[in-house]
């Protein structure tokens, strides 16, 4: 009587559920979005029901109630963009650079990037709490946009940028429907840096917003549909992945779980373990290759491109006197192969990575580190590791290919001052070399000789996103065979891919010479048997 | 009408194929592996091979355990008298028509360069392929242990034993038709039986 009771519960439970699913609305655009997340309905509180015109007024309002979130949000990387490592500040803000706008640094574009009000200078208060923006992460409208000429601001007014309306922020509607960061607010700077789309990662562009199945196995909303945090837990807004003082996990505990990784670390095996497989011959790769070796089989494997190589030493150039741009197919999508602004460009889709031993940690290069010439291309934040390290495994990279000026007399790379009005050096304003390195060696404090030339440089990428399907993930001949994918990893042995040398002289000469040598005492034996029974028949 | 002998016992002709299959299978499988054919797919190889190996080995002890037993292990010992005989034979002799200088019979079942050939890949050559053959699978394990680092040393002795083998075989192959008709050895490592007029060993 009790079972079939709980039956029946059970069904209405199940019939209730499915009609609620049935019944939900179809999602429009004017869909209203809910104000309520967690355990707070935003838009009952009086401190952000009002009229703001500036965007810090927002923040003072959040930190009202959340009154440690700016303090928590100054000391993560997210806020300095800057970490003391061996006694040396690098990061986006500090002395670092890449392939990209080499540095952040004279290059107000970059800036909007940060979750910050009006960097635009040395001025910048990075201790003021106001200057934090919440809304960038926790705006769940998809209204909030930072413009890229105010330094981070939102549109206060309605603008035409590139032929595009960009509609004023409405921030009290913004404030009252904030939440959870999604995967729309990380992907709008981790998919877009470097200047767009799939430009920087490789394994990181917008597609993550809501990817098939095939595309990446944990985001895609058919299966698992994994937010950001699932994997890069966060606590008091730290939130946890590779910086540059930091590994992205920790190799030698393989084992670890998640919550003893101290929000510090974020890899594969805290959900997987170290050996998934449950299959030896595949199990006992992990100790050497680490799990996106395989099932990321190529990177940029969604419908977008990611810049493969830049070349600024060909950007200045006009026609007629005037920028241009020009486009090419690269891999099925049209993209600017020329800008007079940024130089020469190749692009790819579904590309075969390479391989490196690394350890969770890039070695930062700074702009205050000297370069030997003779060395090109150099490595300016490469992977550490060998096969005899037991913390390196073998990882898949995208080896972006840049080349940007350095000062020939220093040796050193020169950052350019790239965004600004005209007569203050801006590159894309100005297209004049020597201004804008000049002006941008005066905004990161560093020394210029006037002598500059252009030079070679590789940007390492861990590829860790867009894991494939099982199916889908390398077969046993992409590495073991003559032409593996690791033929750049010479330091170990791989079977099918290696051989000694005179181990093979010796077996073909064994085998061969044996074979001939066999073929040749056959052939004497029939011909002497024929002339013997000849020989008897005669007599 | 001749006298049958019995040279080969059953066992002896159960380990022999028994050994024949799984090498063959361990040489094709190791091909592959090694990246020199293309046969069943590199994941199938693998298995292949690791079976087969894991069979020949535990084979491989049987037939010591029984060659010490059996005191067979006195057919093997070397033997310097008559070796320039025997390849005098195989150089010249054989061509003229010449008898095979050794008698087959079953206390001496070898002439002195099989003994010599038969010690040194059963002995020797065997012994080190399934030796370093376990090292390699197991190098994993002996890693994490601390035990060896890389496995480069063991994978070229491997593959040299292998190509040894495969060399060997192939003579081997070529020698059996060098019995007073061309399948007699054939058929004495079939039967264990070499009719007594046939047991001259070619």
């Amino acid at each position: 009587m009790n079972k079939s009771i709980a039956l029946l519960v059970l069904l209405i439970n199940c019939s209730s559920l499915s009609l609620a699913s049935t019944a939900e609305p179809e999602p429009s655009l004017n869909q209203s979005v809910t104000s309520i997340v967690s355990t707070a309905d935003h838009s009952s509180f009086e401190a952000l029901n009002q009229e703001f015109d500036y965007a810090p007024d927002v923040t003072e309002a959040c930190l009202e109630c959340h009154t440690e979130a700016a303090k928590q949000v100054h000391k993560t990387f997210h806020w300095t963009w800057s970490k003391k490592v061996d006694g040396i500040e690098v990061g986006k803000a500090k002395n670092g650079f890449n392939n990209y706008c080499v540095s952040a640094k004279g290059n107000e574009s970059c800036t909007q990037c940060h979750a910050g009000y009006g960097w635009r200078n040395e001025d910048f208060d990075l201790e003021a709490e106001e200057n934090v923006d919440c809304l960038v992460c926790h705006d769940t409208t998809a209204t909030y946009k930072k413009s890229a000429a105010t330094s981070g601001h939102p549109y206060y007014e309605d603008k035409i940028i590139g032929g595009k309306l960009q509609k004023a922020v409405d921030l009290q509607y913004v404030a009252t429907h904030v939440g959870k960061p999604a995967r729309e607010n990380c992907l709008a700077c981790h998919a877009n840096g470097g200047g767009g789309n799939g430009v920087k990662h490789g394994d990181t562009d917008l597609s993550l917003i809501a990817p098939e199945y095939e595309l990446d196995v944990h985001m895609s909303p058919e299966k698992l549909d994994f937010s950001c945090q699932d994997c890069h837990s966060a606590s008091e807004h730290k939130i946890s992945g590779r910086y540059n003082d930091r590994k992205a996990f920790l190799d030698h505990q393989l084992n670890m779980g998640r919550a003893s990784r101290q929000g510090n670390n974020v890899s594969c095996e805290s959900c997987h373990s170290a050996t998934p497989h449950n299959k030896r011959h595949i199990d006992i790769h992990t100790a050497k290759v680490a799990c996106t070796s395989c099932h990321i089989p190529e990177m940029a494997r969604g419908p977008y491109l990611t810049k493969l190589s830049w070349d600024w030493s060909t950007a200045g150039q006009t026609k007629d006197g005037k920028p241009f741009v020009e486009d090419k197919i690269f891999d099925g999508v049209e993209q600017h192969a020329y800008m007079s602004k940024k130089g020469t460009f190749t692009w790819g889709r579904n590309v075969t990575p390479e391989y490196h031993w690394y350890k969770g940690e890039l070695k930062q290069m700074t702009l205050l580190d000297t370069i030997d010439p003779s060395q090109s291309p150099i490595d300016i934040n490469p992977p550490t590791g060998s096969y005899s390290d037991p913390e390196a495994r073998i990882w898949p990279f995208k080896v972006h290919k840049g080349k940007q000026p350095y000062d020939t007399e220093l040796k050193r790379i020169l950052p350019i001052k790239l965004y600004g009005r005209a007569g203050t050096g801006a590159f894309w304003t100005e297209l004049n070399w020597e201004k804008a390195l000049i002006a941008g060696a005066k905004l990161n404090n560093l020394e210029f000789s006037g002598s500059y030339n252009f030079i070679e440089t590789n940007g390492y990428w861990p590829i860790k996103h867009m894991v494939a399907p099982a199916n889908e993930s390398l077969s046993c001949v992409a590495c073991h065979s003559k032409n593996s994918r690791l033929n750049g990893l010479t330091d170990f042995y791989l079977v099918g891919r290696d051989s000694n040398r005179f181990v093979e002289c010796f077996g073909a000469l064994a085998i061969w010479g044996g074979l001939v040598g066999v073929v040749l005492h056959a052939l004497m034996r029939i011909f002497t048997l024929r002339r013997r029974k000849s020989n008897n028949r005669e007599h | 009408m001749s006298k049958a002998v019995m040279i080969f016992k059953r066992f002896e002709r159960f380990w022999h194929w028994g050994q024949a299959t799984l090498v063959l299978l361990l040489m094709l499988t190791g091909l592959e592996l090694h990246g020199s054919i293309k046969l069943f797919g590199f994941g199938e190889s693998s298995n292949f091979h690791h079976w087969a190996g894991f069979i020949w080995s535990a084979l491989v002890v049987l037939i010591f355990t029984w060659i010490f037993t059996t005191g067979e292990w006195k057919q093997f010992v070397p033997n310097k008298n008559g070796l320039d005989v025997v390849l005098r034979f195989y150089l010249y002799g054989v061509f003229i028509g010449e008898e095979h200088p050794h008698h087959m019979s079953a206390e001496n079942k070898f002439n002195p360069l099989q003994r010599l050939a038969y010690l040194g890949v059963l002995f020797v050559l065997i012994p080190l392929q399934i030796i370093t053959g376990l090292i390699f699978f197991f190098f994993p394990e002996l890693r994490a242990a601390g035990l060896i680092e890389q496995i480069g040393l063991i994978a070229v002795v491997h593959t040299f034993c292998a190509y040894t083998l495969i060399a060997f075989l192939l003579v081997h192959l070529y020698l059996i038709t060098l019995g007073r008709k061309l399948s007699s050895h054939l058929r004495a490592m079939l039967s264990g039986k070499e009719s007594d007029d046939e047991s001259n060993n070619y």
